[in-house]
């Protein structure tokens, strides 16, 4: 991918954009008053745009969008809502900076101060050539995971043009397609209070971007949760208590097991590693020199992922398992002329189950 | 020409093929060294001499997950690697003196510590083709003393015997990697 230029002011003005967006309280609240007894969901929504990525919409405007069509997702769904700029109005007490790390006691906040049972975190990834969403929910007294989704939409080449309604039209059809997920999972309930807990740090990305870490430890979390013999705390807020004792959850020290060990009451902590995502050699960086034709996207017809799945046991600081998984995808023209478009997100999940698979295999042996 | 002299110049032939694509490993281990007591060990973060950036946490992983295939030795995770390094007030990047290593082997309560060095690691151009191409030394030294025990230097690269006939792509660098880390250490265990 080329590099344009004004492109790092762009990136900068969107961040801020964004954070403004994300603190700034909104003149006409949307606080739903709280019904004793009623389980309520509290929802957030988090908007990235993929390295370098230039979006011609704001920001602001895009996220409100996305959490209208949320809202009613989620109200679809029997849940009784507290939009984000209601869990805004605790950001005199606490602000929420990233869905990457949520702080225990901005959960306790929501639980407390709100009555907010669960909640629901919504981030989306939008790139030139398609909307990703993320999401999942959470109970706020415990952090364990309840229910993940994830959806991947083309949104055209739109974007990059000139026509901003068009680009704005196609984003947002691609958004309501993504959230109808959402409303079509309905509530589940908390997990079995018999299944042993598991805790699964966020993906340390290793020459891949922070959003590609994010997807990585999305769909590797779906995997695990989805497998049923655990109930996962979120990584996010696994990582949050190492990072509000001022630790790095990158780095598993003697003090940050010992911190895991005595907040989640586990022996054992898998870490995840990513190595490589996307097209094209891993000899050659991504963002360099790379021809903007062979951008990662659904149309790619090269995609290589390299994860690796570590336990390290909480005791002792010793691997007691691990699995290493390289996977390269060739997409290929048929007989007739049809080219295989499977999506990034499907040879993503494709090799995740693979690596689940063998994390699995060799902890059986053990 | 016999029938004879013509199989056993074939099977010549194949065997001078299949050893051009076998990876090239130079190994030493010190003979009067009881292996058996090293149980615990720790990996040293690897020293990158390549051109990638990301090449020695990547092949720091792989070797890693090689280790653990071997169930023989417990390896500390990294973390705790540079925990003990901070704790020592020593640099991940610095060669370590003897000394050092005793020191670093009583702080982690490890029996040996491997080293690697990442000397290539990439794209290769052999005789007009582009192959994955890696070169790697890792050694292991116990810390009674901080002496070598092990050492081995292993290149492979991403060519083999029915690409060179019929075509086609290099091995990928994971592969590459995995098959050099796990020739290296087969001389250990």
């Amino acid at each position: 991918m080329t590099r344009r230029p004004g492109m790092r002011d762009l990136s900068t003005g969107l961040a801020l954009a964004l954070l403004v967006s994300l603190v700034a309280p909104a003149a006409a609240g949307r606080l739903v008053a709280p019904s004793p007894g009623e389980g309520r969901a509290g929802a957030l929504v988090f908007l990235d745009s993929w390295t370098e990525t230039v979006l011609p919409l704001p920001v602001a405007e895009l996220r409100l969008d996305a959490e209208r069509q949320l809202e009613v997702a989620l109200q679809l769904s029997g849940r009784t809502v507290v939009m984000t700029d209601g869990l805004m109005r605790l950001a005199g007490v606490r602000r929420v900076r990233s869905a990457a790390a949520l702080s225990p006691r901005f959960l306790a906040d929501l639980r407390d101060l709100l009555g907010i049972d669960e909640l629901v975190i919504v981030q989306l990834i939008v790139e030139p050539q398609r909307l990703l969403m993320l999401a999942r929910s959470l109970d706020t007294a415990q952090g364990l995971v309840w229910q993940l989704w994830q959806a991947e939409e083309p949104v055209g080449t739109l974007l990059l043009g000139d026509d901003l309604d068009a680009g704005r039209a196609a984003l947002l059809d691609a958004l309501t397609r993504a959230l109808r997920s959402v409303s079509e999972g309905g509530r589940v309930a908390a997990p079995d209070p018999e299944r042993p807990r598991a805790l699964l740090l966020p993906a340390t990305p290793i020459g891949c971007s922070l959003q590609e870490g994010l997807l990585a430890t999305h769909v590797l979390l779906a995997r695990a949760a989805g497998d049923g013999r655990a109930a996962y705390v979120d990584p996010a807020y696994a990582a949050a208590v190492l990072l509000d004792a001022g630790l790095d959850p990158r780095r598993l020290d003697g003090e940050a097991r010992a911190l895991l060990s005595r907040t989640f009451d586990a022996q054992v902590v898998a870490r995840p590693i990513l190595m490589a995502y996307g097209s094209g050699p891993l000899a050659t960086p991504r963002a360099i020199g790379n021809d903007p034709d062979e951008r990662i996207g659904p149309r790619s017809l090269v995609s290589s992922f390299w994860l690796a799945l570590q336990d390290v046991d909480l005791r002792d600081g010793t691997l007691v398992n691990g699995a290493d998984l390289y996977v390269q995808h060739q997409g290929r023209t048929g007989w007739f002329g049809q080219v295989d478009r499977t999506s990034l997100l499907t040879r993503l999940q494709d090799a995740t189950r693979t690596l689940w698979h063998d994390y699995r295999t060799s902890l059986e042996d053990i | 020409m016999s029938r004879t002299t013509i199989s056993l110049g074939l099977l010549v032939l194949l065997g001078c093929c299949l050893a051009g694509c076998a990876a090239n490993t130079t190994s030493y281990v010190r003979d009067d060294v009881d292996f058996s007591y090293i149980r615990r060990v720790a990996v040293y973060p690897f020293v990158n001499r390549s051109q990638d950036p990301q090449a020695a946490p990547r092949v720091y992983s792989i070797f890693q997950a090689e280790l653990l295939q071997h169930d023989a030795l417990r390896t500390i995770d990294l973390g705790e690697t540079l925990g003990g390094l901070q704790a020592l007030r020593l640099d991940p990047a610095a060669v370590l003196a003897p000394e050092q290593i005793v020191a670093l082997g009583k702080q982690l309560g490890v029996d040996g510590i491997f080293f690697g060095d990442v000397d290539d690691y990439g794209l290769e151009r052999a005789s007009g083709d582009r192959v994955y191409s890696v070169t790697f030394t890792f050694s292991l030294a116990e810390t009674e003393t901080g002496s070598v025990v092990w050492q081995s230097t292993v290149h492979d690269d991403g060519t083999s015997l029915w690409r060179k006939l019929f075509g086609g792509g290099t091995a990928s660098l994971h592969d590459v990697s995995r098959s050099a880390i796990a020739d290296a250490l087969e001389t250990l265990f």
